[in-house]
């Protein structure tokens, strides 16, 4: 390659020839802007410049109102399965019981406690008649091991 | 301001880059950042230097974003797959490889570092002096020169005998 070298007109400094034809041969290569590019830059810019659009107003309204909503929607439901719970326990307790429709909440828990004790009951007299062979037994062996005991609690 | 100076940012940011769209979106954003940055503009520096300096600022940060790819040397028309036209030369027309000549160049463009490229892009293709170029690429202008040695030398052994093919 020819390396001579020789004053660069842009900046006074020296270049060879095979610089130089690089450099022009580098010059030689553009790019065409792109019309589109400004086009979108303007409907950027406009769009910056003017107010707000309407519809993100109406969007942010539209939050600030089903934020409400939705707690009113979430209380409703609330209410309803309330509601709902409450009617289902009233139909059970008047069917079983007999009470009548008007029965009250202490009503139930009393009810409620009596059945409760009355299975207990039938559990314990169950337990009690199965095992009575076994406690006699016991009962009689603890009698003639420790006769003062028995009698000195009681 | 796209009239005067948006064939040097376009032409910058297609060579940085090598994608058409992603310079496309890069010089978008860079008239934009003009627009808001106008009123801030001192004039220490020329308004051409200081437009490229923007859009060479949004390239970098694409590239850093991305991993460069340097593109096929074997793609049949990188100029025109990468937005770029040749400008016609009478004194070149003659050369019938002149082209494929092109072709060579920008895929030895692609091998340099994006330091290289960028000087070269803004000294050689766009035809800055050396402070104009070293105010676009924020740095001295030895900084500036070194890069720009170090490329013509990697563009010249990369060519080989190309160059001299096309000048004889």
């Amino acid at each position: 390659m020819n390396d001579a070298m020789q004053p660069d007109e842009r900046g006074g400094e020296t270049m060879s020839d095979d610089d130089r034809r690089l450099a022009a041969l580098l010059a030689s290569v553009q790019a065409e802007p792109n019309p589109a590019v400004w086009a979108r830059v303007r409907a950027r810019l406009a769009a910056a410049d003017t107010p707000a659009p309407v519809r993100p107003r109406i969007e942010a309204f539209l939050d600030w109102l089903t934020r409400p909503a939705a707690l009113a929607a979430a209380t409703a439901t609330l209410v309803v399965a309330l509601g709902t719970g409450w009617s289902m326990v009233e139909s059970i307790t008047g069917s079983s019981g007999g009470t009548s429709a008007t029965t009250t909440s202490e009503q139930l828990v009393t009810s409620d406690a009596a059945s409760l004790m009355e299975s207990l009951l039938e559990v314990g007299d169950a337990e009690t008649d199965a095992g009575s062979a076994g406690s006699v037994e016991s009962n009689e062996a603890g009698d003639s091991a420790a006769p003062g005991d028995s009698g000195g609690r009681s | 301001m796209f009239r005067t100076h948006g064939l040097a940012m376009t032409t910058l940011a297609r060579g940085l880059l090598r994608d058409a769209d992603k310079a496309d979106d890069a010089v978008e954003n860079a008239l934009l950042r003009i627009h808001a940055a106008a009123p801030n503009f001192r004039g220490e520096a020329s308004l051409k230097s200081w437009v490229l300096q923007i859009t060479a600022n949004l390239c970098r940060d694409e590239l850093r974003r991305r991993r460069f790819d340097g593109g096929r040397p074997e793609d049949l028309d990188p100029l025109a797959t990468r937005g770029l036209s040749v400008n016609p030369t009478a004194s070149w027309d003659a050369a019938l490889d002149r082209e494929k000549l092109l072709a060579q160049l920008e895929a030895a463009l692609d091998r340099l570092t994006d330091e290289q490229r960028e000087a070269v892009l803004l000294r050689d293709r766009l035809g800055l002096s050396y402070e104009e170029a070293a105010a676009a690429a924020r740095v001295k202008v030895d900084v500036i020169r070194a890069r720009l040695f170090r490329a013509r030398q990697a563009l010249r052994q990369m060519l080989g005998g190309a160059a001299h093919k096309e000048r004889t």
